[in-house]
């Protein structure tokens, strides 16, 4: 191979592990927001929950695509 | 993701006034394999933000979805005071979407619903951080 293929491919494969980095590593919340709740049948009733906690408040509904 | 750094600028706007945010992530896309990354949760920081992973599209159902044609994303409702969610979403006073084109309508709306909010005649400041003279 090639010096210039080999460093066409390290940069491709560096790209690549960034882009699955960014897009696909850990589930952190930002620092002062509570933890990734994960909805489940199960515990549905707890987003209700939450939303109804902040009654007094006007609430945003956001419903995003992680990509 | 347009829509949620969008998002964050307007929250950005109203620092400091009573909104709450629910962030729901959920597949859509063919590349969505699973929970947003740290990278993705961080497009919203403000802290009046609580974020979700709906793998199963639980409130996409609830809120409309009856069939990959009809999933409700990119998608923002706001709600006013004193409503609640009652095994369905009380009716929001405005809703729309693509989020990051909606983005206009989606301050007045906020403001309206801050307005709302206040009792008549009440001197709470419910301008936009940003734009104030």
């Amino acid at each position: 191979m090639s010096s210039r293929k080999f460093i066409f491919s390290a940069l491709a494969a560096l790209a690549l592990t960034a882009a699955l980095v960014y897009f696909y590593g850990g589930s952190q919340a930002p620092s002062g927001q509570p933890p990734l709740v994960r909805l489940a049948p199960e515990n549905i009733s707890q987003f209700e929950a939450a939303f109804n906690a902040a009654k007094g408040d006007v609430r945003l509904l956001l419903l995003l695509s992680p990509t | 993701m347009q829509g949620a750094s969008a998002t964050q600028e307007v929250l950005q706007e109203f620092a400091g006034k009573p909104v709450r945010v629910f962030i729901v992530w959920e597949p859509v896309l063919p590349t969505d394999w699973g929970a947003p990354s740290t990278a993705t949760l961080r497009r919203i920081k403000d802290t009046r933000s609580a974020q979700y992973w709906d793998k199963k599209r639980l409130i996409s159902q609830t809120v409309g979805e009856h069939g990959h044609r009809s999933i409700v994303w990119d998608h923002i409702s706001v709600y006013p005071a004193g409503t609640v969610w009652n095994q369905r979403p009380p009716n929001p006073l405005y809703e729309d979407g693509p989020v990051v084109q909606v983005i206009e309508p989606l301050r007045n709306a906020i403001a309206r619903a801050l307005q709302d909010r206040c009792p008549v005649g009440s001197s709470i400041d419910i301008t936009p951080v940003v734009g104030r003279p």
